[in-house]
């Protein structure tokens, strides 16, 4: 890993990803010493501009943006993750079989997989978390399982490749059974993509988040980024700072992730990086 | 005698589908393994030898049930392989192994040394601990590599090409099988290691008394190693035998034609073969008719080789010959398109 370490360091934008998304999670893990205000706590005079007392003023109610802005992070951190999470565990296991085996079981996974990706994304999720009621489970579940049919080509894709490598075959002579190989013997060559693909589903994530928050289907007790653009939209001319702060954290934190996606490539694939240090 | 390996008219047909010829209700069919018959004894080598393309890999796979024969039978110490259930298929790794031709593919990258020969050893024969240890430490030094205790540390790309194949050997030999399919297990390396491997073959199978199917398009490499052999072209054996006999009588016209190709030291020695050499590519083995697969680049070609596929002819006990003029052809009393110089 050393190798990848130092791979990765030597590309600027990919730290410079990594510094923009861990500032984020930091502040946002770290809300509480960061401010002495709670997110809803009333009390300030309305639409205060940003300054001394109130960094990034207050909204419509007196309540502080600074707080919201460090508070709202943790439900992107959080929806981003474990939607994530949920989705990479349904990507990998469904690829992996469908590439290992072939066949029809290839046949109906893929099947599925089309099935799921037609589906046009934002409309079937705010339906869902309409029907559903619009809280922090619901939004995670309904991204995690609409964020893992590219995942499911790209592993299938890696499998099929790998399967036919004369290791498998060793793997077979030796006495292993098909979880084994596709486990211990296949998944480990096949992570640096899964890697990639992992964290520019995050960044789907967050965005998908987002947006069902602005929309007003995300968790309406639960402050967002989103949700404060939300907010924003009835102030718009006359407190513009309600929407510029909340909206630049979800372009910083989705540029992060993807110049972090990129630099996990380049640093991850041998062929990349040999062209990146030209 | 009794067989440790016997094919009987074994298959391999690959359905490829039709395209657009499948509306006219034909389906192209590729003949990669197309009735071979053989049989090894214990501690014996045979070698297959043909260009590329001819099923030489298919068969060792078919072998090794990493793929069933569309049509014929394997017989493996008395056993038949398509009657196999998962278990009686795991207990038959412990009596066939396999040394692969890319020794870089058949070592898992992400795996040391250590882990991909004593994974087999626990898995297949329950060893742990310190027995474990030492047999993989003994497999490999068995194979050169040493200092071991340093070698089983190692990942494949720590390793050379040489070294790499000496792992998929140790891997291949450390559960004591009786028979070792090795296809193509030098072709992919420097000449200057070609030879210390096959030596090391050759030790390790005198000491455990192993069985060697070796498969190679080195006619040098099948003189040095092999007691028996047989030319594959296309799918068929043309002709088998012993290997001393198929290197000094040799019938069939493709045996010919390959042994000619082979580079001579002498360069005045291939301008006296030279009006023996084979033209053309190989022919596709699709959709094959009943013929001889050799007739289009055949000197001898006659109408009856376009009109039936020749059974093989025993021209000596033990050996035999897949074509239908070799008496006339050896005799010189047939005519060839091709004027011999001499």
């Amino acid at each position: 890993m050393p190798i990848f370490l130092r791979a990765y360091s030597e590309n600027p934008s990919a730290v410079a990803g990594a510094v923009l998304v861990f500032a984020l999670v930091a502040a946002s893990i770290l809300a509480p010493l960061l401010t002495e205000f709670a997110p809803k706590e009333l009390g300030g005079a309305p639409l205060q501009p940003p300054g001394a007392g109130h960094l990034m003023g207050t909204d419509d109610l007196g309540r502080d943006l600074w707080a919201q802005f460090l508070y709202g992070g943790r439900a992107s951190v959080i929806v981003g993750l474990v939607a994530a999470a949920i989705s990479t565990v349904i990507g990998v296991s469904l690829g992996a079989i469908s590439g290992y085996f072939g066949g029809w079981v290839d046949d109906v996974v893929q099947r599925m997989t089309e099935m799921f990706s037609i589906v046009p994304r934002y409309f079937f999720a705010i339906v869902t978390v309409a029907i559903l009621g619009a809280s922090l489970i619901n939004v995670i579940c309904v991204i995690g399982l609409l964020s893992w049919p590219p995942m499911t080509k790209l592993v299938r894709a890696e499998f099929a490749t790998l399967r036919s490598r004369s290791f498998v075959d060793a793997a077979k002579m030796g006495g292993e059974g098909p979880m084994f190989i596709i486990f211990n013997e296949i998944l480990p060559n096949a992570l640096p993509p899964i890697v990639v693909q992992t964290i520019l589903t995050i960044s789907a994530a967050v965005l998908m988040e987002a947006t069902l928050s602005f929309l007003g289907l995300g968790d309406p007790n639960l402050i967002s980024w989103g949700l404060m653009l939300n907010k924003a939209q009835q102030f718009l001319t006359l407190a513009p700072w309600m929407a510029i702060f909340p909206g630049l954290a979800i372009s910083l934190f989705i540029l992060g992730l993807n110049l972090m996606g990129d630099g996990f490539n380049q640093a991850l694939n041998p062929r990349l990086r040999l062209e990146a240090r030209k | 005698m009794s067989d440790l390996l016997r094919l009987d008219a074994v298959e391999r047909h690959f359905d490829l589908g039709g395209g657009l010829a499948e509306l006219f209700g034909q389906r192209r069919i590729l003949h990669a393994v197309d009735g071979v018959s053989l049989s090894i004894g214990p501690g014996e080598t045979f070698g297959i030898a043909g260009e590329s393309g001819c099923g030489k890999s298919t068969l060792a796979r078919l072998i090794c049930r990493l793929d069933r024969p569309t049509g014929g039978s394997i017989t493996f110490d008395g056993q038949d392989l398509g009657k196999l259930n998962r278990n009686e298929v795991r207990a038959l790794y412990r009596e066939i192994q396999m040394v692969f031709q890319d020794p870089m593919a058949s070592l898992n990258p992400r795996k040391t040394v250590g882990r991909i020969i004593s994974r087999p050893l626990r898995r297949q024969l329950g060893l742990t601990g310190t027995p474990l240890r030492n047999r993989v430490l003994a497999a490999v030094s068995e194979v050169d590599l040493n200092p071991a205790e340093d070698y089983i540390q190692r990942y494949p790309h720590e390793l050379s090409g040489g070294e790499k194949q000496r792992v998929v050997i140790a891997r291949a030999v450390a559960l004591r099988p009786k028979l070792v399919v090795a296809d193509e297990p030098v072709t992919s390396l420097d000449m200057s290691v070609r030879g210390k491997v096959l030596a090391l073959m050759s030790d390790l199978q005198a000491r455990h008394g192993l069985s060697y199917l070796f498969i190679t398009h080195d006619l040098r490499v099948l003189r040095i190693m092999s007691s028996r052999a047989a030319i594959m072209y296309l799918g068929q054996v043309m002709e088998t035998g012993p290997t001393a006999e198929l290197f000094a009588r040799r019938y069939h016209p493709y045996t010919k034609a390959l042994f000619s190709a082979e580079m001579v030291p002498d360069p005045r020695a291939v301008r006296r073969t030279r009006g023996r050499l084979i033209e053309g590519e190989v022919a596709s083995a699709l959709n094959p008719k009943d013929a001889c697969r050799f007739r289009e680049r055949c000197p001898w070609r006659r109408p009856r080789c376009d009109a039936e596929t020749p059974k093989i002819d025993a021209a000596a006990p033990g050996h035999g010959v897949a074509c239908h003029f070799w008496r006339e052809i050896a005799a010189g009393t047939a005519n060839s398109t091709i004027k011999e110089t001499t």
